[in-house]
């Protein structure tokens, strides 16, 4: 790993985890690792999950009964716990995406003056 | 429960998934790796590296699943629990004082719960009530009712449904009221009962088992005289004879026929065994209205709230009084339902004992908080290092409330316990309180037993607590466990002097309570009960007319008085009952006749000549009744008691004045009063006697009879029995007994519940004592190190003593002034619950306080006398 990408890295905002996993599981069941794989991979590796709080976020989830989580059989054959997206899940994931678009769009809206301050 | 089960199920599962998840990811991880080409030890290497530390994940993981509130409790509960056990003697002390609290509250309770809330055997008895004459001339708002006006209530109110009577009023409510006398295998005794109305039954919503109740024809002139009997007497009576409705029960001088057996459970009122129907004869029906003696119990309509029916009775007292002004002017009618009623006797008893068990719970909790406190204190490092360590406070002050819970949570228990003993114990002792008994634990006293632990748990724990924020963290870890900042100093001193200002209320309050029941039982009643014995005497299978004969009834006396042993013999209508005797309205010579409503009542008893010397009623002036008076041959005279005399005659001599009786029922109106006698106090020996006149009575078997003895009385009543049989074989004697166990009888109660306030006084005390010693001694123990230093610098033994001694007494003396003050800021409070004594009274305060600094001087000297006989050396180390 580079000095450069670890500094290109970032680390994710609290809660925003959440609303990742709940993302991913959109497009079907996963187990743990490919959940942490696609998340990296779909935001071009600049957003690293740690492990430490994939799993604390995955049992939030269950817990509140976003996911659920079953047993099954990955593709080459081997048992592996699958995290499913609930529809009460799916629900919260409408919400919290319009909540994140609404927070994105408020904090660009602050700084773009600074950005065109700057620039003139 | 099973939602907790449930979790924690759930919670163990998914922690045993989470492990094979990340075994899973980790070898996941480790395939990528081996597929971009590392050798497999690298790649699994590689693999755990990226993961991190799997414990921290696990632990995270798993805090998703845990209530940190309740892991931590249970924690504090399990740490408390190890605390307690490492102290035995401080536990055990703690335990069975919060028991001792705990207890006697949930004892009283259960009482009060049994007495307030259990369920009446009637269907819908929240529509019952009670309605009374208020009668404001005679300054009684809840007096008897007479049949015409019941009569009227009855037909006119739309409000109630339907309304019955017990005849002879109030008396009968308490089970002490006049009783039948039945005559069993073992001759004749007495059995409750009571003279009812024929609809009663049917008012009340009762039903009989077997046969019937009453009918209207029951009460006519004349019917078969019949009778209803209680469950428990058929049963015990009849040992449960299927046959019971052919028998007969014999009731004096008549024979009833038995037509129903009542419900089991059913004593209504008081404790009622025989309920017979009042005749409702002509005289009853329209000359009685100026004699009340009826109690009236009402069913209301349903759907009629209180005040509804309240205000159509105004309206038909109104109707009345108008009426019938010179019987009903100025009579009100007050309604009361029955549960109000039934309680109102127990109630201020029960109101009284909470207020002085809640004083003991209040004592037990300080007590126990001062243990704590003392512990806390001596447990300052500990806190203080844990302090350090980055416990929050309120973790701290948590900790100390679980230690508490704990130990009331096991003084409950213990309480339960003592509770269940005690009120076992208390209605083997009185049986009013037994007749109440029956739901000792139930869900409603247990859960009051958890809140009084809840509240003991929170005092005992938040008081020490409190001090835990005013640990400086850094100060505490340097001083000694001995050296302890000033503010703890000051708190510590509050809480002694408040320790010893709440023992002093507390005691003072039971004292004086316990005063005034034991004054109460003192009372003068007016004559020398020690010996007299009374009794009456029927003639069995005839009519009791042929008893009152003049002849036979003479000799009979003549014969009795001629017994070794018996001073004299003489009779009168009602003997220790006044609240039995008539009351009519009278008027006095010279004076201008009251209008009717205003006029006062006289109660009116007949007394034979010899009757004042019999029982001991001491004669103020003039003369007794003569032979003369008593056949009325002379004119009309009267006798009259003290407080008549005191409140007509204050400064002259009623001798030869004249008072007339306003009642038809007397031939002769006007009255020559020819002496004074003293008073006789009936019911309740603390009321005030009544005004009242006593009328010549020729001697006959009718009336009471009334015998003074030289000795114990109760030592001749065989002889009596005896010379009655003799004499004829037909006469039974009814209800013979000495006065003096007549009077007991009636006072039994009282003594009673002074036996219980003096019991609960003495807990009280022993609470208090032990609490004062307690903290005062751990007061002067802390300060072992300082009366060392004090004597290594030469001071003497007994200087050291002196000024610890003094700083105690000196604390004890503060408490004492708070206590004085909060006792007399309780007064009034306390005034309306004293007879014969004040709130204030200086000997009550004096003893109280004299007691209390005996016991702070003990306890600042003991532990005082101790510490000065340390090694100076030792003690300086001490810690």
């Amino acid at each position: 790993m580079s000095t450069r990408e670890q500094q290109e890295r970032i680390e994710l905002l609290q809660g925003t985890l959440d609303l990742l996993i709940l993302r991913t599981l959109r497009l079907g069941p996963a187990h743990g690792h490919a959940i942490a794989k696609a998340i990296e991979m779909r935001s071009e590796d600049v957003l690293q999950v740690e492990q430490g709080s994939l799993y604390p976020a995955l049992h939030r989830l269950i817990k509140r009964g976003w996911i659920s989580v079953q047993d099954g059989t990955s593709e080459n054959n081997r048992r592996a716990k699958f995290y499913r997206l609930t529809a009460k899940g799916r629900r919260q994931l409408a919400v919290e995406t319009s909540k994140w678009g609404k927070l994105a769009g408020a904090i660009a809206r602050i700084l773009r003056p600074a950005d065109q301050e700057g620039e003139s | 429960m099973s939602r907790w089960v449930h979790f924690f199920s759930r919670r163990k599962r998914m922690m045993e998934d989470l492990d094979q998840d990340i075994r899973d990811f980790i070898e996941r991880e480790t395939q990528d790796n081996i597929e971009r080409g590392m050798s497999p030890e690298e790649a699994r290497y590689a693999a755990l590296r990226k993961f991190g530390n799997v414990t921290r994940v696990k632990e995270e993981t798993r805090e998703v699943w845990t209530f940190v509130w309740l892991e931590q409790l249970w924690q504090d509960v399990r740490f408390g629990l190890r605390q307690l056990r490492r102290n035995p003697g401080f536990t055990s002390v703690a335990v069975i004082t919060l028991a001792l609290g705990i207890g006697a509250n949930t004892a009283v309770f259960s009482l009060a719960n049994a007495a307030f809330f259990r369920s009446f055997p009637f269907p819908h008895a929240d529509r019952l009530a009670f309605l009374w004459q208020d009668n404001t001339r005679m300054g009684e708002t809840e007096g008897a009712v007479s049949y015409p006006n019941y009569a009227d209530w009855r037909a006119q109110s739309r409000t109630f449904e339907d309304m019955a009577f017990i005849a002879f009023g109030k008396e009968f409510l308490t089970g002490s009221g006049p009783m039948s006398v039945i005559t069993g295998p073992n001759g004749p005794e007495r059995v409750p009962g009571a003279l009812v109305s024929t609809n009663f039954f049917s008012v009340l919503g009762v039903n009989p088992v077997l046969g019937r109740g009453f009918v209207a024809d029951d009460a006519s002139m004349g019917h078969t005289a019949v009778a209803v009997i209680s469950y428990g007497f058929w049963q015990e009576r009849f040992s449960g004879d299927p046959h019971i409705l052919e028998k007969r029960v014999a009731f004096g001088a008549d024979e009833d026929a038995i037509i129903g057996v009542l419900p089991k459970g059913f004593t209504f009122p008081g404790k009622a065994q025989i309920w017979k129907p009042r005749v409702v004869n002509e005289f009853l029906q329209t000359k009685a209205r100026q004699y009340p003696n009826l109690a009236v119990i009402g069913r209301t309509r349903p759907g009629v709230a209180w005040p509804q029916a309240r205000a159509e009775m105004d309206a038909i007292a109104a109707r009345l009084a108008m009426e019938y002004p010179s019987v009903d002017g100025g009579v009100g009618i007050r309604v009361i339902p029955l549960r109000e009623q039934l309680t109102e006797r127990v109630r201020r008893g029960i109101v009284v004992l909470w207020g002085a068990i809640a004083g003991v719970l209040l004592m037990a909790c300080l007590n126990t908080a001062g243990l704590m406190m003392g512990r806390a204190s001596s447990r300052r490092k500990e806190i203080a290092v844990r302090l350090s360590l980055g416990a929050t406070r309120w973790r701290l002050v948590r900790q100390l409330l679980a230690e508490s819970s704990l130990l009331a949570t096991a003084g409950a228990l213990v309480g339960i316990g003592l509770a269940v003993a005690m009120v076992d114990l208390v209605s083997k002792l009185s049986p009013d309180v037994g007749k109440l008994q029956g739901s000792v634990l139930d869900v409603r006293v247990l859960a009051y037993t958890a809140a009084v632990a809840a509240i003991a748990a929170v005092l005992c724990g938040v008081l020490p607590g409190l001090t835990v924020p005013a640990i400086n963290v850094n100060r505490a870890l340097k001083e000694t466990a001995t050296a302890i900042s000033p503010s703890t100093h000051a708190t510590r001193r509050a809480f002694i002097v408040a320790e010893v200002a709440m023992a002093f209320v507390l005691l003072v309050g039971s004292v004086l309570l316990i005063r005034t029941l034991w004054g109460i039982l003192r009372v003068d009643p007016g004559f020398d009960a020690a010996h007299v014995l009374t009794l009456h005497v029927y003639r069995q299978g005839q009519a009791s007319k042929a008893a009152s004969d003049a002849g036979p009834s003479l000799d009979l006396m003549a014969r009795l008085r001629s017994l070794p042993g018996v001073r004299s013999v003489s009779c009168a209508s009602f003997v220790l009952f006044p609240d039995e005797m008539f009351r009519v309205p009278f008027s006095i010579e010279g004076q201008a006749v009251a209008p009717p409503a205003q006029r006062p009542l006289l109660t009116v008893d007949g007394a034979s000549p010899d009757f004042f010397r019999t029982m001991g009623i001491p004669l103020l002036r003039g003369r007794p009744f003569s032979t003369a008076d008593a056949a009325q041959k002379t004119e009309s005279v009267a006798i009259i008691n003290q407080t008549m005399a005191r409140r007509y005659w204050t400064n002259d001599n009623p001798i030869g004045k004249q008072i007339a009786l306003l009642d038809p029922n007397y031939k002769t109106t006007w009255l020559t009063i020819v002496g004074v006698v003293g008073d006789v106090r009936g019911e309740g020996l603390e009321i005030p006697s009544e005004l009242m006149a006593y009328l010549p009575l020729a001697e006959n078997l009718d009336d009471e009879l009334v015998i003074r003895t030289a000795g114990d009385p109760a030592a001749l009543a065989s002889s009596v029995r005896r010379e009655i049989q003799l004499f004829d074989r037909n006469l039974v004697i009814t209800h013979m007994a000495a006065a003096s166990s007549m009077l007991e009888q009636r006072e039994s109660h009282r003594e009673f519940a002074a036996w219980l306030l003096g019991a609960f006084a003495f807990v009280a005390l022993v609470l208090a004592a032990v609490g004062i010693y307690g903290v005062l001694a751990f007061w002067v123990s802390q300060r072992t190190q300082e009366i060392g230093v004090r004597m290594a610098l030469g001071a003497e033994k007994s200087e050291a003593l002196r000024v610890v001694v003094t700083q105690g007494f000196s604390f004890a003396v503060l408490g004492i002034v708070f206590g004085m003050l909060g006792a007399l800021a309780l007064t009034r409070q306390l005034d309306s619950l004293l007879y014969g004594i004040k709130p204030t009274d200086p000997l009550t305060l004096t003893a109280v306080s004299i007691l209390l600094m005996c016991v702070a001087l003990l306890a600042s000297y003991l532990p005082a006398r101790r510490a000065t006989k340390v090694d100076p050396m030792v003690a300086l180390r001490y810690e």
